[in-house]
């Protein structure tokens, strides 16, 4: 026999309390994993779908606390695109937008000659010529979610667009955005000659020295700031608390986890409390004693964390399918994010074992075994 | 002989003691209760000793001083001349020099007769397949070869002391403390245990220390304490110790 196996026969002896402290382990970690893993996956895919249109380089406004919160005259677009290394650059205006069914849109605003009309991937339609306008390119997403086809009419910012094309983008982001001429956007806006960020390709293969010289030259136009899709968002305050936010109640969903192994253990040394004394009567060292209570707690937290973890994956599989959720968010935990959370969860049984371990040798022997 | 019979009347031994309690006190509830009165007692390694006396008498505190699992109010002990103080020192010697039984038996439920002797190995850290031989071989020696897998309530009462006893012995202990090992047990489970301690004593040679209030079971120790209202009333070599373990062999 080892203390793993007198730990998992002790926690059988008591199997209703073992149970639910184990579910309430499995709820903290479940929770924990999906709260952490639905905030980076937002990060993660408005990242993609920046990656997807093609960006190396977005230009922002300095200072913007985030990427929805700065503009930028759309003239820089021009200037950015005369920058020695450039190959293309594309003004956006992109916010939110009111449609139909009460729904918020994220709503793209391109210059008609941008080239990313030209990448965009057409699942049927076109995409607008030259000075047409109220029109709209769907992503499959929004156009499944408002029932719409090339031809049909839809409504934003209190305007009527006549859908031209439907887009099949492969991330999340992309397939639930509206893209319209940015003509259309600046006047429904009142940000009229305003973007909000300005993409930039460069050459393929350009050195790290040579990207850095080029952001230098951007940044050289005015107040922006040139950054990567990932420096722009880790950067970004809406990321930062949403991610603060999320490690709050992750971080409380454990602890309140682990107040549940503190509970059943307390109640456990105080059951056994002749026990723990027959044990140190026989040459059992407090440091065993207390490894073998600390080790019961670590064996709950173990299956605790195992079913968390089924927990999390099946979330991750039901919530895209319920319709106002999955329209809008999807996520998947990592494998370095179920590592961290699963190594915070042992720490925290460690630490919340080591109360009820401490109090269960604090008793001499005898008096313990008094204690019928 | 007549040399022998005066060198058994007297409790003090040429052998350096193995324990010693040196002026121990022992008190409960902030001094209103007190179970030892500054006793003076030394154990010879080997020696089999029975401490006698009435209920409440303090022998039983005795042997909780000596294993250490109580403290002394005042006063020390020392195994092998050297005071023991640490809550460490007395887990390292009860885990390698002492074994111990008890009136109550306290076996843990939950594990078989043989979980319960390899409890007393965990402690030393002998790997899972060692402890189970060596439970195997202690409850062979106690004669519970066949009930190894059995819970203890599916034991007897003296089976159950038996298995307490094999968990006392699985460490080849120096010292076997029983606290009153017969006081549950009906005359004949009684009989059986008192033999099988005896013969361990004397095939090993462990020193035993023997608490109890049947002064028949006293009869068969070498030497009687007797204590009374927590002081020592008498203490007397009554019988020669056996060679070849003995204090000093018979003549």
């Amino acid at each position: 026999m080892n203390l793993a196996g007198l730990a998992w026969r002790n926690l059988r002896r008591r199997p209703v309390r073992t149970a639910l402290s184990i579910l309430g382990i499995a709820l903290a970690v479940g929770s924990a994993l999906a709260l952490l893993a639905l905030s980076r996956s937002i990060q993660d895919a408005t990242r993609d779908g920046m990656d997807e249109i093609g960006d190396d380089l977005a230009v922002t406004q300095r200072g913007a606390s985030d990427i929805f919160g700065g503009f930028l005259p759309d003239d820089l677009e021009a200037r950015v695109g005369k920058v020695a290394g450039v190959v293309r650059a594309s003004g956006e205006l992109f916010m939110f937008a009111p449609s139909e069914r009460n729904r918020q849109v994220l709503t793209l605003g391109w210059p008609e000659a941008s080239y990313l009309w030209k990448n965009v991937p057409l699942r049927e339609g076109r995409v607008p010529t030259t000075g047409e306008r109220r029109v709209a390119v769907l992503g499959d997403a929004t156009a499944e979610a408002l029932a719409k086809k090339p031809g049909d009419k839809i409504e934003l910012l209190g305007e009527a667009f006549t859908v031209i094309g439907i887009a099949k983008y492969k991330s999340l982001i992309n397939r639930g955005t509206v893209m319209l001429p940015l003509g259309d956007l600046q006047e429904l806006s009142y940000r009229l000659n305003q973007v909000t960020m300005v993409h930039v390709n460069l050459a393929r293969g350009a050195s790290a020295a040579e990207i850095a010289r080029v952001r230098q030259d951007i940044e050289a136009l005015g107040k922006v700031t040139v950054s990567t899709s990932s420096e722009a968002l880790d950067n970004d305050r809406n990321f930062k608390i949403l991610n603060a936010v999320s490690l709050a109640i992750s971080i409380i969903a454990l602890a309140m986890g682990v107040l549940y192994v503190l509970n059943s253990l307390v109640m456990a040394t105080q059951e056994r409390t002749r026990e723990i004394g027959i044990v140190a009567a026989i040459g059992w060292s407090d440091a065993r004693i207390m490894a073998s209570i600390v080790i019961e707690g670590l064996v709950m937290c173990a299956v605790g964390c195992g079913l968390g973890l089924i927990f999390s994956f099946f979330a991750a599989i039901a919530f895209p399918l319920i319709p106002t959720i999955g329209d809008l968010i999807s996520f998947r935990p990592s494998g370095r994010l179920i590592a961290a959370t699963i190594a915070a969860a042992f720490g925290l049984c460690a630490v919340g074992s080591l109360y009820p371990a401490w109090r269960a040798v604090q008793l001499e022997p005898a008096e313990a075994l008094r204690r019928a | 002989m007549i040399a022998s019979l005066a060198r058994m009347t007297k409790p003090q031994d040429p052998v350096p003691p193995l324990v010693t309690l040196e002026r121990v006190s022992r008190a409960f509830d902030d001094g209103a209760i007190v179970a030892l009165r500054s006793i003076d007692l030394a154990i010879p390694a080997g020696d089999c000793v029975a401490i006698l006396g009435p209920s409440g008498s303090g022998k039983s505190s005795i042997v909780n001083l000596l294993s250490g699992i109580d403290r002394p109010t005042s006063g020390r002990i020392l195994w092998n001349g050297t005071p023991v103080e640490s809550r460490r020192a007395w887990s390292r010697l009860r885990r390698d020099g002492i074994g111990i039984v008890f009136q109550e038996f306290n076996l843990i439920p939950t594990l078989s007769a043989a979980e319960n002797v390899e409890m007393a190995l965990m402690g030393r850290g002998v790997a899972p397949g060692e402890q189970r031989a060596r439970a195997q071989a202690a409850l062979g020696r106690v004669g519970l070869a066949h009930r190894t897998r059995h819970l203890p309530h599916a034991l007897s009462g003296g089976e159950r002391q038996r298995v307490a006893i094999a968990r006392a012995i699985v460490n080849a202990p120096s010292v076997l403390l029983a606290d009153e090992p017969t006081g549950n047990l009906d005359s004949a489970n009684a009989a059986a245990v008192a033999d099988l301690l005896f013969d361990l004593q004397r095939d090993t040679g462990m020193t035993l220390v023997l608490v109890t209030h049947d002064e028949s079971l006293a009869a068969r120790c070498r030497r009687c304490v007797r204590v009374r209202d927590g002081e020592i009333a008498e203490d007397r070599i009554q019988l020669p110790a056996l060679a070849p373990h003995g204090i000093e062999a018979a003549e």
